[in-house]
């Protein structure tokens, strides 16, 4: 179904919901991405991650027998079994614990977004890209949630409004180039930002970009 | 009286002694002097006993055994007129003999005693008579006055008669002899000693006298001699009787004793301890009346319950018996003591009784105190709220406490009301039961029997008092409104539970719905939208495809979030009231369903939301469960109760305990203190109808 060109990152789709997952599948492919399987439920799921080895699972939370957190489990399992083969959950859910849940230790490779960003193509396509090249995607309204709970003697006031933006931006995966992107900045005065916000926030800096996800989030839920 | 008898003693003696001196025919008793002795010591015994004993018989009979020996020694008069006078009468002083014999010591006599006196006098009345009529003069006795009464003189037949007598004579005589030798043998030492003297010259005599008539017919002159041998007995009796009634002037000194040791106040109880001195019963008790109930008390107030086998005499007072003596029965042998005694101890009793009276009072007092203050305890911990067991635990104290008791508490189980306990008695009849040792009271939560509190104690201690069960009784009327609060408590609790569990039940269900029902076309239809934006100018009549499958996937998601609105609550309901709403559901339903609405005025919002989802829940259940062809719904006010009914004409066989979904229902209706009752006869169809207050 889609040209020929330049072969796009190979995903999974799975959701219990047809509808839901024929729409995201054309989004998808428009946005040049090779959807090689769908499922409807998490074994099957499991059973085409295994067949296709794809670069990304885009799975529901929800899916059968009980419809309440199927798709994370399967998630966790991909994730265990198959390193290599990033996920992306969709969720119903505003709650940072699932998504944390799902990282745990090891930010390569995984996301977490809310059900509506499907439509937001843009942003999705650049999240599931992330998540299959490795990378890590947070969905925002989680992340701002994060940033703006209140904390006692909350470090987080001492930052600057644009320093707040590039730690939510942190937060949700992106790396400098992707921030500096965003905010039509420099990558050096984006790295300026980080090295501040990690200063004012008493962390220590880390080139890795994934180890530097789960040092933010970890102090974010702190 | 006493006057009389000792002027007509006197006019006998001396009549006799007349006649004996006087006699010019040969004499027809043996040894007359000793007769004129006879009736002479018997009247004075007579006399004695009757000035002793006023009350006693034996002193009258004493008199009458002396007059009618005085009427044997009329045969030695030589006038005709009284020596006929003589024979006729000259048996009656052995039917006077037996009468006293078998009255003696009380003067009365009764059962087979009384008929063998009855006998004894009418054959000795009779007897002589009767042969009189054929016999001119005694056989015996030919130079005799003529008998009078004498009608033909045929010897033969008053031979014959006068055998019959004597046959008829022997065997009374053989009666009373075995009727005292009974009493001999039932009797006591004590009251034998008082027999003792009587009996043994009666016995004599009577053998002798027997012996004598036994003669008679063979050898007159052996029959007389033998005779003389019983008159010699007999003399003796009247000193045997005299004895018996000194021995009753002894019982009236100790009788006296008694009062000077009493003195004219004694000390409360010391009736009893000088009444056992002089009776010699150290088991004696004395026990009080109560003016108003009928019980008796000891001297402590406490009641009074005689010992097994004990007798007792009752102590007259002016108004009836002011007490009661329990003692050995033995003393009953002596009534003379017991008479006297019990006469001198009157006043002291009554005195006593007063005392008594007001321990009895002060004992119910401090016992009501205790009960009071029991009651209020376990009141104060049923106030508490405690668990079943630990209540059962306060009460068990406070009963065994209260009644000096081992306490338990037994559930209703069949096999508790087996058997003739106080317990299972309770049990069984609803009332409380005493049974000595043990009583028990059963306790009813709500009309229904739960078990019994029941008190029990050692069969050596003392049994419970007379209507210590009616207080038993306040105890398990306690407990069991304490039971029907926990009752009420619990079944409020788990009705709030339930409650709060349908209440979460339905919002995990809303929360199911709008996720992946709404939620998701919205997602569907925005997804739909982008995809006909991008494709708008490459493929238009795509893009005219996405617009209106997400057109519709809007109508859906919005028709949806309306039946989810309206399963949160019917708009319907609060803006229209329960009449118009119940006709939504009624048209909504996929059988046909009447309604009839017959409230005038709308009902508390409260109820009406209750009743509207009885009939939502009711009509699903009919479209479910009841292969109902059509269903009625009514609504009604009548006074302050509003009624709504469901009814169907469906297989019926439901039950109100079967399915959440009513039990749901009957929350939710008795939440509001209303009632909610299923009537589903199988085959009948099923009636569902809540009953609601609207003050």
């Amino acid at each position: 179904m889609t040209q020929a060109e330049s072969r796009g990152p190979r995903v999974v789709l799975a959701d219990d919901s047809l509808l839901l997952r024929e729409g995201t599948a054309r989004l998808l492919e428009e946005a040049g991405f090779e959807v090689v399987g769908q499922s409807g439920d998490a074994e099957d799921l499991l059973l085409k991650v295994r067949s296709y080895a794809p670069d990304v699972a885009i799975v529901d939370i929800r899916m059968p027998p009980t419809h309440t957190d199927e798709g994370l489990r399967a998630a966790k399992e991909i994730r265990e079994r198959h390193p290599e083969v990033g996920v992306l959950v969709l969720s119903q859910y505003v709650e940072a614990e699932y998504a944390m849940e799902l990282i745990a230790d090891n930010a390569e490779g995984v996301g977490y977004l809310l059900k509506d960003r499907v439509a937001d193509v843009d942003e999705f396509t650049a999240a599931v890209r992330r998540v299959a090249d490795g990378g890590s995607a947070l969905d925002p309204t989680i992340v701002s949630r994060l940033v703006g709970r209140s904390r006692r003697d909350n470090p987080i006031d001492t930052l600057t409004a644009r320093e707040r933006e590039v730690l939510s931006l942190m937060a949700e995966g992106m790396s400098n180039s992707a921030i500096a992107a965003r905010l039509v900045v420099t990558e050096r005065a984006v790295e300026k930002h980080v090295t501040s916000i990690f200063g004012k926030l008493r962390l220590a800096s880390d080139a890795d970009a994934h180890r530097r996800v789960l040092a933010v989030l970890a102090f974010l839920r702190g | 009286m006493t006057l009389y008898r000792i002027a007509g003693a006197i006019f006998g003696a001396a009549f006799a002694s007349t006649l004996v001196l006087t006699n010019d025919h040969p004499a027809t008793v043996p040894l007359p002097w000793l007769i004129v002795y006879l009736g002479s010591a018997f009247c004075a015994v007579g006399v004695v006993a009757q000035l002793r004993r006023p009350e006693n018989a034996t002193g009258s009979l004493l008199y009458l055994v002396g007059i009618t020996t005085f009427a044997v020694l009329l045969t030695e008069a030589n006038r005709p007129a009284l020596f006929t006078l003589g024979v006729a009468l000259g048996s009656l002083v052995f039917a006077a003999l037996v009468h006293l014999l078998l009255a003696y010591p009380t003067g009365m006599i009764a059962g087979r005693s009384r008929s063998v006196v009855i006998a004894g006098w009418a054959l000795a009345g009779l007897g002589p008579l009767v042969s009189m009529l054929f016999a001119d003069e005694p056989s015996s006795c030919r130079e005799c006055p003529s008998n009078l009464l004498a009608v033909t003189d045929r010897p033969g037949v008053a031979h014959a008669l006068d055998g019959v007598t004597e046959i008829i004579a022997a065997v009374l005589v053989i009666a009373a002899g075995v009727l005292l030798v009974q009493r001999w043998r039932r009797a006591s030492s004590a009251y034998r000693r008082s027999l003792r003297g009587v009996y043994a010259a009666g016995a004599v005599a009577v053998a002798l006298l027997v012996v004598s008539f036994a003669l008679a017919p063979v050898s007159r002159g052996a029959s007389l001699a033998v005779l003389t041998g019983a008159m010699l007995a007999l003399a003796v009796l009247p000193f045997a009787f005299l004895l018996g009634v000194l021995r009753a002037r002894f019982a009236g000194a100790a009788a006296g004793r008694l009062v000077a040791r009493l003195g004219p106040n004694p000390a409360p109880g010391q009736v009893r301890q000088v009444l056992r001195d002089v009776l010699h019963d150290p088991s004696l008790e004395v026990a009080y009346r109560l003016p108003e109930a009928s019980g008796y008390v000891d001297i402590e107030g406490k009641p009074f319950e005689p010992e097994h086998g004990q007798a007792l005499t009752y102590v007259e007072g002016a108004a009836g018996p002011s007490g009661v003596l329990a003692h050995d029965p033995a003393l009953l042998e002596d009534p003379q003591l017991l008479d006297g005694v019990t006469a001198a101890v009157r006043l002291a009793v009554e005195n006593e009784q007063l005392h008594a009276e007001l321990r009895a009072r002060l004992l119910e007092l401090e016992r009501l105190a205790q009960e009071q203050a029991a009651l209020r305890r376990v009141a104060t911990a049923v106030a508490a709220g405690p668990s079943e067991p630990e209540l059962a635990r306060v009460v068990t104290r406070e009963v065994g406490a209260l009644f000096d008791s081992r306490a338990e508490i037994v559930r209703a189980e069949p096999e508790s009301q087996q058997g003739d306990s106080a317990t299972a008695r309770a049990l069984r009849r609803g009332e409380p039961q005493h049974a000595g040792f043990a009583i028990a009271a059963p306790i009813a939560v709500g009309g229904r029997l739960w078990g019994a509190i029941e008190a029990t104690r050692a069969d050596e201690g003392e049994p419970f008092d007379a209507g210590a069960e009616q207080h038993l009784a306040h105890m398990a009327a306690l407990f069991a409104q304490a039971l029907a609060n926990a009752e009420a408590r619990s079944e409020l609790r788990a009705s709030r539970a339930r409650i709060v569990e349908a209440g979460d039940a339905e919002r995990r269900k809303l929360e199911r719905n709008l996720h992946d029902g709404a939620q998701q076309r919205l997602v569907a239809v925005s997804i739909s939208l982008r995809l006909a934006g991008s494709a708008v100018e490459k493929a238009p009549d795509d893009a005219r495809e996405r617009l209106v499958a997400a057109a519709d996937e809007l109508s859906a998601a919005i028709a949806e979030l309306r039946e989810l609105a309206r399963g949160i609550h019917p708009a319907i309901l609060t803006e229209r009231g329960l009449g118009p709403a119940v006709v939504a559901l009624a048209e909504r339903s996929p059988i046909p369903v009447e309604v009839r609405n017959e409230l005038a005025e709308p009902l508390p919002a409260p109820v009406e939301a209750a009743a509207y989802y009885v009939v939502s829940e009711s009509l699903a259940n009919v479209v479910k469960h009841a292969q109902a062809s059509t269903a009625e719904v009514r609504v009604r006010q009548q006074g302050v109760v509003a009624l709504v009914e469901v009814l169907d004409d469906g297989v019926g066989g439901a039950s109100s305990s079967a399915g959440s979904g009513l039990r749901g229902l009957s929350d939710r209706v008795e939440a509001l203190d209303g009632r909610l009752g299923v009537e589903s006869e199988a085959g009948r169809g099923t009636r569902v109808w809540a009953e609601f207050p609207c003050l």
